[in-house]
């Protein structure tokens, strides 16, 4: 991500003005270039491809209290009492609570926030640079912190999800890789779990997933099936021999050509870093999912407990459902989600020029049927 | 008699000294034939379990612990605070606040070992004036984060909220769940 402020006359005068000696006209300064910039943030941050914007924005009126009538976001025949989770601060660990589809939910929202500053002689010599990076320092950190947020929500959620007698998170199939049995059995897991309130079918049958959320690992899995074998059993059942089966020739010189997969049987993938053996995220996964066992898709056998050393996981999200709100505060004054502030608390002597931005936002998952998981078993 | 109490069990080497060589001969017959049986038997004999340090313990997650310690009334214990440190490097929380942290008595405890100029970055992140001296940044930094902080502190692992579930086909439910719809709630 760059924020980069261009170097037009009126740039260069009003980050020259926000040095000036005379503290009214400096602060002036300082306000418009916040006004103007403040926007510009709140769209980039919307942009990122991020885990945070799986979530849907709901936006309401800053200093009100957001609320969602629960009943307009499920299909009429859904199911009375519906699992809603959500987090009260950021940073605390997420809870649910079992609502009527009835009832109107009241969103805890909290603030997100960053401070800089930069020394004022970068001001006065318009040096452009410093600005846009401080401006995109700010960026930065929102992002990390709406990052953190959204997935210990969205690691919570599923970690303990069980619909239909069906826990949401599986084991997979053949030890130590992906394999696209794996990924048929998350399709199936998805239509299974979103049944009818009678448990029977559906009247708006999706495909059950759209995304998947994975480790780099795991994409290397989906690269490996154009040189390795695909298939998870042999035609009686056992697991398979020596001699396997490869991908159709179609499939296999797709992944030749496209080594940066931005989709694999039809679902799109989002490759993230903080996935994987000890990474960030999987560390969450394993602290949502404590001492639970998770089985393969029969729902019996191989029976694990997830380790983050060991293991990897892969959320898959269905966001053909309105399920995963987000609802973001809309400054009255400017109209903007991302509020950004001259800092005024520098004295002259001081010789800083200072920022404080914040967003405000709160994360809920309205049907945690639209998040399914599975563990990777890399021991 | 004294060659053939080569080999045996110390311990049983002083009474078999009182006996005759009949006796001892006797003793071997028995004991061999016990032997021979066991191993020599069709029917399998019940064997201990043996483990081969291969297998994993039942894991007890964090979140969990944390909740066992605040069951047996241990939140005043430093090893309930080190669980809720490493809950919250889990949770982000160090990238989340200004503070790195959420509980006032790790805040305090941070805050302690800090150098002025760890502080100054504090409080720069913070949105506080890093230019004073130590005492009063000091200061300046617990109101903050007190204030920072008011409704998040000791509520990292908030309790479960469950709303009352009314049962359309219990009569008292039914009439409860007519009266709330004529409210129109």
């Amino acid at each position: 991500m760059k924020i980069t402020l261009k170097r037009t006359p009126e740039q260069v005068e009003l980050v020259k003005a926000m040095a000036s000696r005379n503290k009214a006209v400096a602060y002036e300064a300082q306000v418009a270039l916040a006004e103007f910039i403040g926007p510009v943030l709140a769209e980039v941050l919307n942009q990122a491809p991020t885990l945070s914007n799986l979530f849907q924005s709901l936006q309401f009126n800053a200093d009100d209290n957001p609320s969602i009538p629960l009943d307009l976001y499920y299909n009429i025949s859904d199911e009375d009492y519906v699992n809603v989770w959500s987090q009260s601060h950021a940073g605390g660990l997420p809870t649910n609570q079992v609502l009527p589809t009835a009832s109107e939910l009241k969103l805890a929202t909290y603030s997100l926030d960053s401070a800089v500053s930069f020394d004022r002689r970068y001001a006065a010599k318009s040096r452009m640079d410093v600005v846009s990076k401080t401006f995109t320092r700010v960026a930065q950190e929102i992002l990390i912190k709406q990052e953190t947020t959204s997935a210990t929500l969205l690691m919570t959620s599923v970690a303990s999800a069980s619909t239909n007698s069906k826990a949401h998170v599986q084991v997979n199939e053949v030890a130590g890789k992906l394999t696209l049995a794996d990924l048929n059995d998350l399709l199936t897991l998805a239509k299974r779990i979103n049944t009818s309130w009678i448990g029977g079918t559906p009247t708006t049958r999706t495909k059950g997933i759209t995304d998947i959320i994975c480790s780099p690992e795991t994409v290397q899995d989906i690269r490996a099936m154009a040189y390795n074998p695909i298939n998870s059993q042999d035609a009686d059942g056992t697991a398979p021999t020596i001699e396997g089966l490869a991908a159709p020739d179609e499939l296999r010189m797709e992944m030749f050509r496209n080594a940066g997969l931005p989709e694999f049987y039809g679902l799109s993938i989002m490759e993230i870093n903080e996935l994987g053996q000890n990474q960030k995220f999987n560390n969450l996964f394993d602290t949502a999912a404590g001492s639970t066992t998770y089985y393969l898709p029969d729902g019996s056998s191989g029976g694990l407990q997830f380790d983050t050393s060991d293991d990897d996981f892969i959320l898959g999200v269905d966001r053909t459902k309105d399920s995963l709100i987000r609802a973001v505060a809309v400054d009255s004054e400017s109209g903007s989600e991302f509020t950004l502030i001259a800092d005024d608390q520098y004295s002259i002597r001081q010789n800083k020029i200072g920022y404080f931005g914040s967003i405000d936002e709160g994360r809920v998952v309205l049907d945690n049927r639209v998040l399914v998981g599975k563990i990777i078993d890399r021991s | 008699m004294e060659r053939l109490l080569i080999g045996l069990n110390p311990l049983i080497i002083p009474h078999l000294k009182k006996v005759t060589s009949k006796e001892v001969a006797f003793f071997y017959v028995i004991y061999y034939s016990r032997v021979y049986n066991r191993y020599m038997s069709e029917k399998e004999e019940p064997y201990e379990e043996v483990t081969t340090g291969q297998e994993k313990p039942v894991k007890k997650g964090i979140v969990e612990e944390i909740q066992e310690m605040k069951e047996r009334g241990e939140i005043n214990t430093a090893a309930y605070k080190e669980k809720i440190k490493q809950l919250e490097v889990i949770l982000g929380v160090q990238q989340l606040s200004p503070f790195e942290t959420n509980e006032l008595d790790i805040f305090e405890d941070n805050l302690k070992s800090m150098n002025l100029t760890d502080m100054m970055r504090m409080a720069q992140k913070a949105g506080l004036n890093p230019q004073l001296d130590r005492p009063k940044l000091k200061a300046a930094m617990l109101k903050e984060f007190k204030a920072y902080t008011r409704n998040n502190r000791n509520n990292i692992i908030p309790n479960p909220v469950e709303s009352v579930k009314l049962d359309p086909d219990n009569p008292t439910h039914a009439s409860t769940i007519k009266m709330l719809q004529d409210l129109g709630l």
